[in-house]
């Protein structure tokens, strides 16, 4: 006790040290439990963040619009194009949508039960990023209140995002793919029958594996979720940049490429289970 | 300078930081603007800003921002013991100070987080982090340098008066005492 008396600073400084230590070891522990303070310093954060974000955000699109004025006409007449595709592809879908409910209809005169999860859309503003470079973590603008709950599918237009790690009234936590430690299961779109596990590789990509070492997988080949597992059957999750064979796991390995981009996400939407 | 005024600065930047400094983003890096605050304080003023907001502010930008509650205190608190243990070998009064106070400050987090963060078993490839890391050096030598210049005059009120001592200021009292 003395020598602790004697070399007070030291003392001090070894104490905060455990002290912290003892913090993130309960915090790994309960990885997306918050207690009650943290999720209302989370609330207050993301009330206050709003704001700033939006003004941002709308500072950058009218600068963007002014110095890049005919890159925006460019893309407003390839939109344009994209557009007229699209309601082209509306209306087969909704003929082939009307023809689902005939088929669910007589499913449902024959008895059989509905096993497929249905989802509403929230779609949400990302008010703040992650600024310490190291995780793709964001925090979005809905939360709890929309019925947003821990796991909920995150996606955008370009495809996977994530899932949410934690939610509140007014705001939810998410953590992207790349960051994830869980794995998801995939398809390759080109042939629906070839089946793989991916997950984060730790590079700010995508590294996975096919179940089946013969799975002719070639590199270009985009990867959609598989169903199995939290995420919904369907998604864009990246392309397939590199394949290999790994003879220490007598694998077929992948490098995958996401589809989306994390760094700059401005919008949204969360798969919400009905 | 006041706890409350640091206090204001500190939430500032954490404000910018996860907010408006993602549309300054280099090679799709932006400054950890609470660490070279930390590095800037600890450094130049006396007191206990550095440790108390890199510890308080860690934690914020943990709960927000990171699956881990924690890691940036303790990477925050090792930095701030570093900067504050330089400022007996180092003039406040250079550039060149700031300069190697900021990369040591750059390193030493980034070595702290990531090994933390691998122990606790998430995966992060040492090397792409370290490449990642290069970038953000020179950014937070350029922020580091920029804060400097707005706070030294704070910090030391006659920089022209060459008699004045320029270096710490328990130092400088110890050797009154002599």
């Amino acid at each position: 006790m003395n020598w602790l008396r004697e070399h007070k600073t030291f003392t001090v400084i070894l104490s905060v040290f455990l002290v912290l230590i003892i913090v993130v070891t309960i915090s790994y522990r309960n990885i997306g439990n918050s207690t009650v303070l943290g999720r209302s310093a989370d609330r207050v954060v993301s009330l206050v963040q709003w704001p700033f974000s939006a003004a941002a955000n709308g500072i950058k699109s009218g600068l963007r619009g002014i110095l890049q004025f005919r890159s925006v006409l460019a893309e407003n007449e390839e939109l344009k194009d994209r557009i007229a595709e699209l309601n082209r592809e509306i209306i087969q879908i909704r003929l082939s949508q009307a023809e689902l409910d005939e088929l669910r209809t007589l499913s449902n005169v024959l008895g059989y039960e509905d096993v497929t999860p249905h989802y509403t859309y929230v779609t949400a503003d990302v008010i703040a990023m992650d600024g310490s470079n190291w995780f793709n973590l964001f925090t979005i603008n809905a939360g709890s209140e929309a019925g947003i709950e821990k796991d909920s599918v995150v996606i955008n237009g370009d495809g996977l995002i994530g899932r949410v790690l934690e939610s509140g009234t007014g705001w939810a936590k998410v953590i992207s793919i790349i960051d994830e430690q869980n794995s998801v299961s995939f398809k390759v779109f080109r042939d629906l029958k070839l089946l793989g596990i991916l997950s984060g590789d730790g590079k700010g990509s995508l590294k996975g594996y096919m179940i089946d070492p013969e799975a002719a997988v070639i590199e270009g080949d985009i990867l959609i979720t598989s169903g199995m597992g939290m995420y919904p059957e369907g998604i864009p999750i990246g392309k397939v940049t590199k394949v290999e064979w790994n003879n220490d796991t007598l694998l077929k390995t992948l490098s995958i490429e996401p589809s989306a981009y994390f760094k700059n996400l401005q919008k949204v939407t969360v798969l919400v289970k009905k | 300078m006041r706890y409350r005024t640091s206090l204001i600065v500190f939430l500032a930047a954490f404000i910018l930081q996860s907010t408006v400094m993602n549309h300054f983003r280099v090679f799709g890096m932006s400054p950890n603007l609470i660490l070279c605050l930390v590095v800037i304080f600890s450094f130049l003023y006396e007191g206990y800003h550095g440790y108390v907001h890199g510890i308080a502010f860690g934690f914020l930008s943990d709960i927000c921002f990171a699956p881990v509650i924690g890691v940036a205190s303790v990477s925050n608190f090792a930095v701030a013991l570093i900067c504050v243990g330089l400022k007996r070998y180092l003039y406040k009064d250079s550039r060149i100070s700031i300069l190697i106070v900021s990369i040591l400050g750059t390193v030493v987090y980034a070595l702290l987080y990531w090994s933390i963060y691998r122990m606790l078993g998430f995966r992060a490839d040492f090397l792409y982090v370290m490449k990642k890391e290069v970038v953000l050096l020179f950014y937070h030598i350029l922020v580091a340098l920029i804060l400097y210049q707005i706070v030294i005059r704070d910090v030391i009120r006659h920089r022209n008066d060459r008699y004045m001592y320029r270096g710490n200021l328990q130092e400088a009292r110890s050797l009154n005492r002599q």
